[in-house]
């Protein structure tokens, strides 16, 4: 039986990587009775998969993972029960029995990230935003980037982004709302758009920026 | 605060939030307690004594703990470069907010990190320069039996254990804060506690030959021997059962299960060995219930039996077996450190270590027979190959060794028998069938430098120069020569730090002080620690370190922590001090009492 969730990650438990955040859910289901289904073989583990790994730093409101469970369970208590064990900052908001045999991960399509920045009081607000538009308008959007054997390359980012908008949202601060390519083929990491922003606004100081996951979009 | 998070390496060490963390509202309470560990998180969040405390203090209404540990280097930048002062994990509030300040001390090598965290804090290091409305400092924990050289940055210190004693400095807080009295009256107040040593409260005085020549009392509050504090029934003590899982990958990232304190076995250089005595187990019963508690409250995948000598708890293999009952179908494994092997071990090993990653550990601790009789480690030769032999057998091909170097009365014979134990394992393997064993063997041969501590028989030996340890090191390195043999060693300059400054009275706090002023922090990180700035503190505040780590000191001296009575007798200490020159082996507790003076207690191994 797979149970598919949608869950969200807040402000309290954002530091959490990728692989610790695993850990937290196994040893959530373990603190629970619900008929947990081991895998097979020497080190026996509870079975969850996850759509597509959160940055460390990145809230979300829109996390999905598949959990394996022996026996047929009511949705709505099993939402209750991990709730209730969960740590605060992370909460299920949805559970539906998978019919689905494809991988979460395979499954994943696009996502929708909110960055928001915020700059030194005395720059000109509209005038970021152009520069910022301006940036993204390009035909051809380079970022450096680690590659598998550490060296720095150059890639080119615009074709994994789909739509980008910028707008005021305070007297200093920003959001760039980015709908870009998520998943094993076509990915694109949210930090690589910070990354390029503070290259080319080089001499104007950022005060701090927050990613968001609003959504993640998965394959039908 | 969030923006510094985002700079540096694993933000988590600072953030809080764990399961089972505990939330009050610190406005509700009357004591604000921070349990300070000196090093990083993880290291921290593995030690027991800072679970049981947490958990004690925050049973009480009116009390909050809360956690802090020492910020990693690149955390200490940005505080310092932002002023931001050092603040609690559960509340973020700084330290001065607090009215008591715990330090645990596990290791002499910690102490300029806790003299970087008081300044992180913005807290005098000096307890003379802390005024009133400032917190309390105080510390307790196995390195404040000699408090000595640390005297001078405590308002005071706890010996022994701490459950029942912190409950009660805790009362008497409450009460003093209640009725506004001055700081000095607080100090009085809990100087008559038994277990507490406020050391302002004493004066010392020196001989012309530098030795310590007496302690005065200056305040009639204060105790001529302070002693320490043992819970005489483990099984009513109250067990950290909401244990904290930490979201990083801590040390010992599991259930620890105390099954006993202290240890029967005495190995003289060992002073853990006489510290905890005596030996008091906790039930059979009361240790089942636990476990299944703890992992009910916790989703650990692993419980590890935590005590001095494991297999020593009377009933081990029947606890062992009832524990893998129960937990292997909810796939929970049982970890074993700590175990003296022997057959049936073996077979207990067999059934909890599925994956063999570790391999088998023994810790001879000595080459020869005659050097184990001086150090009083029971543990044979023909033990030991036994052992290994059935090991193999059994599918075992990984060896893990454990000796000391500089041990008192060693000479080159007792290292050549390190060689050739090391040679004689090789030689089981092979002898061996082929069919029975399993392919890859690898012996790992450590070694590390003796350490002479307070409240043990060789604490009054002297440690080897450094250039005599690397000496010896040297043979070690050129005659371990098996291919199958791993050698490994530390650089000395670390150990004999440790004895200087564990060994240390009063004049040693100057030094330490200017270690940390230098830029000392972090001393157990190799990649921290800097001799050469030490010897620059000790010139610069006139400490002769050989004058602790070096010289043999005589049996009628007065010792710098003869104030502090840890239950053993020194005349025990003076008689295994006489056996371990004359190779003589003293029984353990529960072969025969060797009268070491606990006994007076009338608990544990000693009424058994
Ligand atoms: S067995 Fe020896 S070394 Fe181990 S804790 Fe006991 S006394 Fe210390
Ligand atoms: S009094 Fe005897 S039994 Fe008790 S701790 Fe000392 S030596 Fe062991």
């Amino acid at each position: 039986m797979i149970y598919r969730m949608k869950f969200e990650k807040h402000d309290e438990v954002k530091y959490i990587g990728h692989l610790d955040t695993m850990r937290t859910f196994t040893r959530c289901i373990k603190r629970t009775s619900l008929p947990i289904k081991f895998s097979k073989g020497f080190n026996p583990r509870v079975q969850l998969s996850f759509a597509l790994p959160l940055g460390v730093g990145v809230t979300s409101d829109s996390e999905y993972v598949d959990l394996e469970l022996e026996d047929e369970v009511d949705v709505i208590e099993l939402k209750k029960e991990l709730n209730s064990t969960l740590p605060d900052g992370f909460k299920i908001v949805n559970v539906i029995k998978s019919e689905n045999s494809k991988s979460l991960m395979s499954l994943v399509k696009e996502a929708i990230y909110e960055i928001g920045i915020e700059f030194e009081n005395d720059d000109d607000i509209e005038e970021l935003v152009q520069k910022i538009e301006n940036i993204f308008a390009q035909e051809v959007i380079e970022v450096e980037k680690q590659g598998k054997n550490k060296k720095i390359e150059l890639v080119n980012i615009k074709p994994n982004i789909l739509d980008i908008e910028v707008e005021v949202i305070g007297f200093s601060s920003i959001r760039v709302t980015l709908h870009c390519n998520a998943g094993s083929e076509n990915n694109l990491n949210p930090n690589l758009v910070v990354d390029k922003i503070k290259n080319e606004l080089a001499g104007t100081e950022i005060i701090d920026f927050n990613i968001h996951r609003r959504e993640l979009i998965l394959k039908d | 605060m969030d923006k510094f998070l985002k700079m540096v390496e694993k933000p988590i060490r600072y953030t809080g939030e764990e399961v089972n963390m505990c939330k009050k509202d610190p406005s509700k309470v009357k004591c604000r307690y921070a349990f300070c560990f000196p090093d990083v998180y993880e290291i921290g969040m593995s030690h027991l004594g800072l679970r049981i405390l947490y958990d004690l203090y925050n049973r009480r209404e009116d009390t909050y703990c809360e956690r802090v540990f020492a910020p990693w280097v690149d955390m200490e930048q940005i505080m310092r470069d932002n002023d931001i002062k050092l603040f609690a994990l559960e509340s973020k509030d700084e330290l001065m907010k607090f009215d008591m300040l715990g330090f645990t001390l596990q290791y002499e090598m910690s102490y300029t990190n806790i003299l970087n965290m008081l300044d992180l804090a913005g807290i005098p290091l000096l307890s003379k320069d802390r005024t009133e409305g400032m917190p309390f400092v105080m510390a307790g924990g196995p390195c404040a039996y000699n408090p000595e050289p640390i005297a001078d940055f405590f308002d005071f210190f706890v010996m022994g254990e701490g459950e029942e004693v912190n409950m009660e400095i805790t009362d008497a807080y409450i009460k003093w804060k209640d009725e506004k009295k001055t700081r000095i009256e607080f100090l009085e107040e809990v100087a008559q506690i038994e277990g507490v040593y406020v050391p302002a409260f004493y004066d010392v005085s020196y001989n012309e030959d530098g030795t310590i020549k007496e302690y005065k009392k200056n305040n009639a509050n204060a105790k001529d021997i302070i002693t320490k504090r043992i819970i005489k029934d483990l099984d009513t003590l109250t067990y950290p059962e909401k244990w904290i899982v930490p979201y990083l990958n801590v040390v010992h990232d599991r259930v620890m299960l105390e099954m006993f304190r202290g240890c029967i076995r005495g190995c003289r250089f060992c002073q853990a060995g006489y510290i905890y005595r005596p030996v008091r187990e906790k039930s059979k019963e009361r240790l089942k219930e636990l476990a299944k508690n703890l992992i009910k409250n916790t989703g650990y995948e692993e419980i590890s039996l935590t005590s001095l000598s494991t297999s020593d708890y009377r009933e081990f293999h029947s606890l062992a077996d009832d524990l893998i009952k129960e937990f292997k179908p909810k796939n929970v494994n049982l970890s074993l450190p700590s175990l003296r092997i022997d057959s049936i071990s073996l077979k207990l090993l067999d059934e909890v270590n599925q994956v063999r990653k570790s391999g088998l550990t023994f810790a001879p601790e000595a080459g020869t027979q005659r050097l184990r009789d001086v150090i009083n480690k029971g543990l044979t030769e023909e033990d030991i190959l036994s052992a290994c032999d059935k090991a193999f057998r059994s599918g075992w091909n990984t060896i893990k060794l454990y000796f000391m170097i500089g041990l008192p009365t060693e000479t080159y014979d007792d290292l050549q028998g390190i060689v050739d134990l090391a040679n004689k394992i090789v030689d089981t393997y092979y002898a061996v069938p082929k069919t029975e064993r399993t392919k890859g063997l690898s012996v790992t041969v450590s070694a590390s430098t003796f350490v002479p501590k307070p409240f043990t028989p060789f604490q009054w030996f002297g440690q080897d120069d450094i250039e005599t340890i690397k000496q010896k090191q040297d043979f070690l390195k050129n005659n371990l020569t098996n291919r199958a043999i791993k050698f490994n060693w530390h650089e000395p300059e670390i150990s004999v730090l440790e004895a200087i400054v564990a060994k240390g009275d009063r004049r040693m706090c100057k030094a330490i002080q200017r270690a940390f002023e230098l830029g000392c922090k972090f001393d157990s990180w190799g990649e921290f620690f800097d001799y050469e700035k030490w010897m620059q503190a000790f010139k610069e505040t006139n400490v002769e370190p050989k004058y602790y780590s070096e010289r043999k000191i005589g049996l009628d001296e007065r010792l710098p922590w003869d104030h502090i009575n840890i239950l053993v007798n020194k005349d025990f200490f003076k008689r295994e001090y006489n056996n371990a020159l004359n190779e003589k082996v003293t029984p353990n507790c529960r072969q025969n009492c060797a009268g070491c003076g606990v006994g007076k207690c009338g608990i544990g191994v000693c009424v058994e």
